[in-house]
């Protein structure tokens, strides 16, 4: 054809071809001006600003942030790039910091939201005190030097009759002379905060232990969170109490109750990593009634039953030992040279000592446990392979192996039988069990808070642990991290460190000593109490609690158990909103008999905070100085510097923690303040005088010569600073094949201490192995719900743009919370007529009023499971008007936007005053309660 | 060429690219996939298309429409694989991604969004009076809204041809010229050869097919713009460049 013809042809069939798909088009007219418009772009309102580099406590991650700030207001929050949490890998630590200000790590939707918490305009300004009864919401404002006065030497100060103040309740008596385990007088003040981190918490230790003089020295919120978690894992290592999978290097990783994409910690580290290892073909299983975010990127979702997390690792375990899938060869090296010598492991297990039937404990030669190494009893120290399958007789004393006690425990349930009570298929189980199996030392069982908030949680949790134990992957790259990178230790005793705040500075310290009040850390069996009454104690005793029991203290105070108390002074904490069931702890805190004297040092009128006498306002943590650690996630060294982002404070008459506690220490002549309070030479008058200390110390490092430059102890300090902490370089994470700062220690599948202590309220004895049980209350009865009247499980998670009671203040978070926040399954709530956004009730045995919200209605939750999400449904915090000074405060309803699920949580039967617990390591319940949801 | 050809030529290549554009946007309906099998319509893209194997496509894809009572379902789930939903399939229809690579596990490259990329596309658009439709929620390098920016320059050249603006036309040639080089041709290419691989469906194989060979022609004319096309460029797993 010629060139003209085929030009037509084309243009003919190129126009036949316009029309045949009709787009909805990409791109339209623009309204604005096409033409340039002279002059240049609105200056940057970031250039010039000042950067200093803080830390993140929107959550517990402790994010590195990089915080922009002009004219003494932040403008922008970014992440630390210095910081492992924020980007991968982070800068070099010598980066020079001018530069490092051109990058910026990541910050999530909460930390970023925090400049509005920070310039919350219903933060308290003022020192308050009640006016009308505790709670009556009337408070007139004072100064400060009012409030330390009364708090200080009591008085008549409420017109209610005579109140000790701090002064009159510090004394060295006993409380009781016939209980005189129970410590002097001064432990009848309890500190209780709700979060407080690391820097800031041994300044606190050291004002309430060692110069005040109580026990009862920080009983904080981790019990509410998850200290079973912690707990468990103790029982289960050498001093290691948090483990996470080295993600760059596993293969597969099955998550239990944890939601890594959302919540856990540090949340953006964990996302980031798991979104390198999804995309490097890596297997990511999630284990949770809900269908979480990480659920929806997660190879399978299983969705078991709440609280049966042990069932289906034990079903893992069944499937793993019947298949040959156990790493023998590991299990069988009873000491770390073996270990070493054998495979290369840094860990070795207790699956070989010789357990005696009559007493559960170690069969043992002086103070060595013994093993059988074919067939002849020998030190497990000097053994190189014990028998892992042992049932005899030696010495005359029938003895078993922990690994034969295991395979036995195992062997009571069948793959099915443990399914069923999770209520899942079998071939789920066996799925997983092959897969965990099928990668060498690459695979890792991961658990939080989802599988340890029950009554059962310690035991889930060294059942979960085990699991990894039987694969021998602790410590490998790929595998199980029980260290992390940890810290550099801020508060001295290392080689390195520039001072030793733990042994020194701290003239004429006092010791405290005694009972704390919930009865953490302490055997029953060792009080007058008992060798008067005996078995049950009037309330449980704890003595696996890592930390404390925070759901207890309350309750404990009410019920002048073990001792009446005197002063509560609370701090960040907001027990009757946080805690499942907090709200029974409202009459409580009410009770000026049982509790005198409330003085609660918080930023908002939080929930609590409005029950106490006197409110102290504290500063945001934008204006807060801490050192807080990381998570084992994070495989290098880190230690964040928390300091304050502006000169001046946002309201001028609130006053840092550290700064209300030197002011009380001064009025009250404590040893360790004012001049020389740090030791000779070393005046303890602000903040800073503590923390510089802290700083150094980490600038200098636990090793000699390993200090960061700068030929001052100021330089070296400055160069802290100016990075906002210190932190390893990305590059030192693993050495040869395994993580650099690996655990190197037992493995403990049996707990010997575990299995010879006794049940305070049962004077039963607790077990040393992995086990499954159901729900039960303090007395070991099974919880006895009406499934018929309360066909529910109640469940409650961490959403991605909220973290606890304080991101309720963010309008930005608020913002994209959804209204509707009770999720219920599609065919639950088409049987009881209830469509998305329909208005419920959620109610319990304990709580027949219940909570109201609208209705999630989703196929992502398990049928028979109601979820409601935490931190909403504040009845205070700024969504509730108070009095001051006579007049109303303003106040924002949409603050209190949804409902809590915490209201609703069941009390023990027995107690009656504070929710189900875990006996052992102190958790509270969050999910071993039954509701009913009823359309409104 | 005659004016009156050159508008044409510009009306029918902005025919054309709004053709794909409006192909590559959204999944296809029954009635649209009628009309593209038509007698007619396949006529006019078998002459298009002829070194393609148009017409033996055709008929296979006429074929398998009859046979198959799924074929719509089957069209529509490709689409959805290779286009908008981010798995196996998907192809990352947007230059950013192909302009730009990371390096994942140190062993292979990931393509990477790379939003300064997408604002120098958008700011083109900008420059020339446009911004995204309502309802369309994709980036601006997003592979239909550069298709239709192509078309949207044709028509506009073609207009100011019929109007004898002849310096209004040349500029309109010079921003297509430009926009053809410094971004549509340096990556829609490898973005098709995605597409046939990872294709279910022969009809969006073809079609990827198509638009390759097209756009060919289209750069022919413009190779020494080519050489100067910037390359991609490879970003360090923290996105610093």
């Amino acid at each position: 054809m010629s060139m003209d013809r085929n030009r037509r042809r084309f243009i003919k069939s190129a126009l036949a071809v316009s029309g045949l798909v009709m787009g909805s088009g990409c791109l339209s007219r623009s309204p604005k001006p096409e033409e340039w418009i002279e002059g240049g772009p609105d200056p940057d309102p970031a250039e010039g600003a000042k950067v200093v580099r803080t830390v993140c406590l929107g959550c517990h991650s402790a994010c590195g942030l990089q915080v922009k700030v002009k004219d003494d207001v932040v403008i922008k929050i970014d992440g630390n790039p210095y910081h492992p949490n924020t980007r991968e890998p982070h800068l070099p630590y010598q980066t020079d910091p001018k530069e490092a200000e051109k990058v910026n790590g990541t910050v999530c939707a909460k930390g970023g939201a925090m400049i509005q918490t920070l310039y919350n305009p219903y933060r308290v300004q003022h020192p308050l005190k009640r006016i009308g009864p505790r709670g009556s919401g009337k408070w007139k404002s004072i100064t400060w030097d009012q409030a330390y006065d009364e708090i200080i030497n009591g008085g008549n100060l409420f017109g209610e009759g005579h109140v000790d103040g701090l002064k009159a309740i510090r004394s060295f008596d006993p409380i009781d002379p016939d209980r005189p385990e129970l410590g002097p007088k001064a432990n009848q003040l309890v500190f209780m905060p709700g979060r407080i981190e690391h820097g800031r918490k041994e300044f606190t230790d050291r004002w309430m232990r060692d110069a005040y003089g109580t026990v009862n020295k920080r009983l904080d919120h981790t019990s509410i969170c998850e200290t079973s978690h912690h707990v468990g894992l103790a029982l289960c290592f050498h001093k290691a109490h948090h483990t996470k999978p080295d993600i760059k290097h596993a293969e597969y990783i099955i998550f239990f109750g944890a939601a890594p994409y959302e919540a856990n910690f540090p949340m953006q580290a964990l996302a980031r990593k798991l979104n390198f290892f999804r995309e490097g073909g890596g297997t990511m299983v999630v284990v949770d009634p809900r269908f979480s975010n990480s659920a929806a990127k997660a190879a399978r979702w299983i969705p078991i039953l709440p609280g049966t997390d042990a069932a289906f690792a034990m079903g893992m375990m069944r499937w793993m030992i019947e298949h040959d899938r156990v790493d023998s060869r590991y299990l069988s090296y009873p000491n770390g040279t073996a270990g070493k010598a054998g495979d290369g492991h840094l860990t070795w297990s207790n699956a070989t000592y010789l357990v005696r039937k009559d007493d559960g404990t170690f069969l043992r030669e002086g103070k060595s446990p013994l093993v059988l190494e074919r067939g002849k009893p020998i030190s497990a120290e000097m053994a190189k392979e014990g028998d892992l399958l042992v049932d005899a007789v030696v010495n005359g004393i029938k003895v078993k192996s922990v690994y034969r006690m295991l395979v036995d425990r195992i062997m009571e349930r069948s793959i099915k039988e443990y399914a069923a009570i999770c209520g899942v298929e079998p071939k789920m189980i066996e799925k997983e069990a092959d897969d965990f199996t099928s990668h060498g030392r690459r695979a890792v069982a991961d658990f939080y808070r989802g599988s340890v908030q029950h009554t059962n949680g310690t035991y889930a949790a060294r059942t979960l642990a085990t699991l990894n134990f039987l694969i021998g992957n602790v410590s490998w790259k790929g595998g199980c991290e029980a260290h992390g990178g940890s810290h550099w230790h801020e508060m001295g005793g290392k080689p390195g460190n520039r001072y030793n705040l733990k042994k020194e500075f701290h003239p004429g310290k006092v010791k405290a000593e005694g009972v704390p009040i919930d009865r953490h850390k302490k055997h029953y069996e060792e009080s007058a109490d008992f060798k008067k009454n005996g078995y049950p104690a009037k309330r449980p005793w704890f003595p696996f609690a890592y930390d404390n029991v925070y759901q207890e203290v309350v309750p404990s105070i009410a019920s002048q158990y073990p001792y009446p108390v005197k002063c509560l002074i609370t701090y960040w904490n907001n027990v009757v909103y946080s805690s499942p069931a907090g709200v029974h702890q409202v009459a409580l805190l009410k009770d000026t008999q049982k509790l005198p004297l409330f003085v609660a040092i918080d930023i908002v009128m939080g929930e609590t905070s409005a029950l106490a006498d006197y409110i102290l306002p504290c500063r945001h943590f934008l204006e807060d100085y801490g050192t807080p650690h990381v998570a084992p996630t994070i495989l290098t060294k880190t230690s964040g510097l928390r300091q304050p982002v502006t000169v001046k404070p946002v309201f001028k008459d609130t006053r840092m923690l550290e700064e209300i506690f030197i002011d009380m220490a001064f009025k009250m002549k404590l040893p360790g303040y004012g001049k020389d309070g740090l030791g000779k030479g070393r005046d303890l008058d602000t903040p800073w005088d503590w923390y510089k200390l802290l700083v150094a110390n980490i600038a200098y490092g636990d090793k000699k010569g390993h200090s960061v430059p700068g030929d001052t102890l100021e330089e070296k300090v400055l160069y802290v600073v100016q990075r906002g902490g210190r932190f390893e370089n990305y590059a030192n994470a693993y050495s040869d094949f395994y993580t650099r700062h690996a655990y190197k220690g037992p493995c403990i599948i049996y707990n010997e201490k575990l299995a010879t202590t006794r049940d305070s309220m049962t004077g039963d004895l607790l077990d040393g192995l992995p086990r499954f049980e159901h729900g039960k209350d303090c007395r070991g009865m099974p919880l006895n719900m009406d499934e018929s009247k309360y066909p529910f499980y109640a469940i409650t998670y961490h959403p991605v743009y909220h973290a606890q009671a304080r991101t309720a203040a963010s309008s930005w978070l608020m913002g994209v919370t959804p209204k509707e926040s009770v999720q219920i399954n599609q065919a639950d709530a088409k049987r009881l007529g209830i469509q998305h956004g329909d208005e419920v009730r959620v109610f319990s045995a304990s709580n027949n009023g219940g909570v109201q919200g609208k209705a999630w209605v989703t196929e992502g939750i398990r049928p028979g499971v109601i979820c409601i999400p935490h931190s909403l449904g504040h009845w205070q915090y700024g969504s509730f008007s108070f009095s001051v000074d006579g007049r109303k405060t303003p106040s924002s309803p949409w603050i209190g936007q949804g409902c809590s699920i915490n209201p609703v949580i069941l009390l023990d039967p027995y107690l009656k005053d504070v929710c189900l617990q875990d006996g052992i390591g102190g958790s509270s319940s969050y999910g071993d309660s039954r509701v009913a949801v009823v359309k409104i | 060429m005659e004016q009156k050809e050159q508008e044409e030529v510009q009306e029918a290549r902005g025919a054309i690219y709004g053709f794909f554009s409006a192909l590559f946007q959204k999944p296809l309906t029954s009635e649209e996939l009628g009309r593209i099998l038509d007698e007619e319509a396949a006529s006019a893209l078998q002459f298009l298309f002829h070194d393609c194997g148009a017409d033996k496509v055709f008929k296979g894809l006429k074929r398998r429409l009859e046979k198959s009572g799924t074929y719509m379902e089957e069209l529509i789930m490709d689409y959805e694989a290779l286009f908008r939903v981010p798995g196996r399939q998907f192809v990352h229809p947007y230059e950013s991604a192909y302009r730009t690579s990371m390096a994942v596990n140190d062993t292979k490259t990931r393509p990477v969004m790379d939003a300064s990329l997408t604002k120098e596309v958008q700011e083109v658009y900008e420059n020339e009076g446009l911004e995204a439709a309502p309802g369309f929620d994709e980036n601006a390098d997003h592979l239909a809204a550069e298709l239709e920016y192509m078309s949207h320059l044709c028509r506009i050249r073609a207009a100011h041809l019929g109007q004898s603006n002849h310096e209004a036309a040349r500029l309109y040639e010079k921003k297509q010229d430009a926009f053809l080089c410094e971004h549509l041709a340096c990556w829609v290419d490898p973005c098709m050869r995605k597409v046939e691989e990872n294709a279910s469906t022969p009809f969006y194989r073809t079609f990827a097919i198509f638009l390759r060979s097209f756009l060919e022609g289209e750069t022919g004319k413009i190779e020494m713009y080519l050489a100067r096309c910037p390359h991609v460029r490879a970003v360090s797993p923290d996105h610093s460049p």
